[in-house]
């Protein structure tokens, strides 16, 4: 049996999917983090459960909601589990209206019942599934309170609604109706009421599929005709969709009558913190102070302690024991300057950053879970308005923040293809995790006492760049009219602690996987292209092949203050893999115990130097994968280009602005 | 001599692996691509938009 969950936008359809069926999907407190279908076996094995994206309603907007009527059109379905947020019951109501017109069996989770009694929102479910035909059952889908009802019901009653026809949409629609019912008489297993209604409203993926059943001319006069009979009754209605919203909005007027009891309560505690974190002055000074804390901890706090353990941990007794270890198998000295200097400098080097990365990413989740990222993106709406962008956009580029990948596929939630596609070429410019690294090494040595404000100016940097990158976008390339940002705050709630580990968990674990695969790789070949050289092997560095390679580009780099080919090297393996730069860095510049490698950079960068190096990392191009994403998004080999070569030249020539005006203000 | 032989193949081999099937994984971009792949059963629904 196949069972469709459907509701709109962060209705926590993902926490009852999790729920039903025990798996784990990632779940977010914002719009949109469903950007697929995701599909699930039933706890008891009565089915399966097919998670869809979140829409306000059947006729998309957006790529990723064209994903949901491509379904209904397209896939086998016995059974609808629509969910409802309860303490948004009229917007809900208009795609539940929608999905009883489709006439497959239904069930109505209604969840955030929590919520709305907190806001003073008594629900009658009896009522309101008397009124539906379909059983109505309440739930607490994060504690999966009401999960069990769910299922048993599901799979077990028909729920097929015993209320024929829910909108009366008026003698002249419900002819036109009709007439389409003809027409389509044994030829789809669809509801053809269904069909005609969503042809009605303008769905061009409804209209398409129409057009291979009926001739296309017909469907097109009986729409002009209708269309002309509404506005003339009508004198408030623009046109024949906005007819069908007028008509459904009147229906949901009454059901909310009849179901459900406001009583007056105090303003939520949830108004009285939008009311400053989303304050037009205060908004920004606060989410830059978070970021800050934000970096503190990561850096300063909690992150660089837990760092020096355990590089000391990798430096003393590992390094040791497989001196140790090798030194009892009569290793040879190629076996074993791969292995300390080659294996456990590049993977440890790496590893040593992972308390920093889940710090990080520990915040980000707690972030996105309390609801304060959706106000972020509120916030930024403003200034991202007047860069031809909105609020919108700011989410994959916030998801960026983790990884650029699944920032990019974030996109796909925007409406206009011109906006999606500049999202698409900004979102790598934001700070992923794997140039953490980079920063961590280079503050730890270079700036000591003011390691966290150094990385937010390189956050905000980027970020910056973005906007004004958007701006010319939008002036040159990519002319077109802006959409509107609607986004839905959700209520703020304290983050569940299994919740907060396992998006942790999910986001980290990508990297110490990605240290014992593509990093060991690296590090190997890396290492061995510094130990030999055109004279053989065991060369001074200085000969080997990777200072060959280093050298060509290493006068490129001068201008900005790291022409070496030690840097050089570092910044070509960093188009496989960020990571790859510090793996690189620390077989290159491999030291003895008892030295630190941050203490002998401070031989071949100055600060300014390093800042520049830092603004170059950040900026300079998107790693293979995402570059990959991005030509896979865009379909455009052109754009992909235009996406990594833009990268360079900004970063290049922003990285001259900052050594040779920093030089010219007398700075080192 | 053995043990350094087969320490060497063994690094080397797995290295070269590791770094074709990373390649490979990341030309192919998307959900391949992603660092939460593991944890997410996407099935992909490209190509549906409407003609």
């Amino acid at each position: 049996m196949e069972i469709a969950l459907i509701g709109n936008p962060n209705t926590g359809k993902t926490s009852l999917f999790n729920n039903l069926t025990g798996s784990y999907e990632y779940v977010g407190n914002w719009s949109g983090v469903t950007v697929e279908k995701k599909v699930g076996v039933f706890k008891n094995n009565k089915g399966r459960l097919i998670d869809l994206p979140g829409v306000y309603s059947l006729n998309p907007l957006s790529k990723d909601e064209g994903v949901v009527t491509s379904f209904f059109l397209k896939e086998p379905v016995d059974r609808l589990l629509n969910i409802l947020d309860a303490s948004q019951l009229e917007r809900n109501l208009h795609l539940t209206l929608q999905l009883l017109e489709y006439e497959k069996p239904a069930l109505i989770g209604l969840n955030m019942v929590d919520v709305a009694t907190k806001r003073g929102i008594q629900i009658d479910t009896e009522k309101l599934s008397q009124i539906l035909g379909v059983p109505v059952v309440p739930v607490v889908a994060r504690s999966g309170k009401g999960c069990d009802r769910l299922i048993e019901v599901i799979s077990t009653s028909s729920n097929h609604s015993k209320v024929k026809r829910h909108v009366y949409y008026g003698n002249a629609v419900e002819d036109a109706i009709n007439k389409i019912g003809i027409e389509l008489i044994g030829k789809t297993d669809h509801s053809p009421r269904w069909l005609a209604i969503q042809l009605f409203e303008g769905n061009d993926y409804v209209k398409s599929y129409l057009s291979d059943l009926v001739e296309a001319h017909k469907l097109e006069t009986l729409i002009t005709q209708l269309e002309s009979v509404v506005i003339n009754e009508y004198n408030n209605v623009k046109s024949l969709a906005n007819y069908i919203y007028v008509k459904r909005k009147e229906v949901i007027e009454k059901i909310l009558k009849a179901s459900v009891q406001k009583m007056k309560t105090s303003e939520p505690l949830s108004e009285k913190i939008d009311a400053i974190v989303t304050n037009r002055y205060l908004g920004m000074p606060i989410f830059l102070l978070c970021m800050y804390l934000m970096f503190m901890l990561t850096f300063d706090w909690l992150g660089t302690p837990l760092s020096d353990v355990l590089d000391g941990l990798l430096t003393g007794p590992v390094t040791i024991g497989f001196e140790s270890i090798l030194n009892a198998i009569n290793a040879s000295d190629f076996i074993h300057a791969l292995i300390i200097e080659g294996l456990i400098a590049g993977v440890g080097g790496v590893l040593v950053f992972v308390p920093q990365i889940f710090i990080l990413f520990f915040f980000i989740s707690l972030l996105e879970d309390s609801g304060y990222m959706a106000r972020v993106a509120l916030v930024m709406d403003r200034i991202m308005e007047s860069v031809g962008l909105n609020g919108k956009a700011f989410i994959p580029m916030m998801i960026g923040f983790g990884c650029n990948v699944p920032g990019i596929m974030a996109a796909r939630t925007i409406e206009t293809p011109r906006e999606r596609l500049m999202t698409i070429l900004l979102t790598p410019l934001m700070s992923c995790s794997a140039r953490l690294p980079v920063y961590a090494l280079f503050v730890g040595a270079f700036f000591v006492g003011h390691k966290a404000l150094v990385v937010l100016s390189l956050y905000v940097l980027g970020i910056v760049v973005a906007l004004i990158l958007a701006k010319i976008f939008t002036k040159t390339l990519l002319k077109s009219e802006t959409s509107l940002f609607v986004i839905e705050l959700p209520p703020y709630r304290l983050p569940q602690v299994q919740s907060l580990w396992r998006s942790t968990w999910d986001k980290g674990k990508g990297f110490v996987r990605k240290a014992g695969t593509f990093i060991f790789a690296g590090s190997v070949f890396i290492w061995l292209l510094s130990y030999a050289g055109p004279n053989g092997l065991k060369v001074d560095m200085d000969d080997s092949f990777l200072a060959m390679i280093g050298n060509l580009f290493a006068p490129l780099l001068e201008p900005i203050g790291f022409g070496t080919w030690q840097a050089a090297a570092s910044l070509i393996t960093g188009f496989l893999a960020k990571e790859a730069i510090i793996s690189t860095m620390n077989i290159i510049y491999f030291v003895p115990e008892n030295a630190s490698l941050q203490g002998l950079l401070s031989d071949y960068f100055t600060p300014l130097a390093a800042y520049s190096f830092m603004v170059f990392i950040l900026l300079y191009i998107p790693c293979l994968a995402t570059a990959a994403t991005i030509y896979k998004e865009t379909g455009s080999r052109k754009w992909t280009a235009f996406s990594i070569l833009y990268a360079l030249f900004i970063a290049y020539i922003l990285c001259l602005v900052i050594y040779q005006g920093g030089k010219l203000f007398g700075l080192v | 001599m053995i043990a350094n032989i087969v320490i060497g193949a063994a690094i080397f081999g797995y290295a070269t692996w590791a770094l074709v099937k990373f390649v490979n994984k990341s030309k192919k971009g998307k959900c391949a691509a992603c660092d939460l792949e593991k944890s997410c059963s996407s099935q992909s629904q490209c190509g549906s938009s409407p003609k």
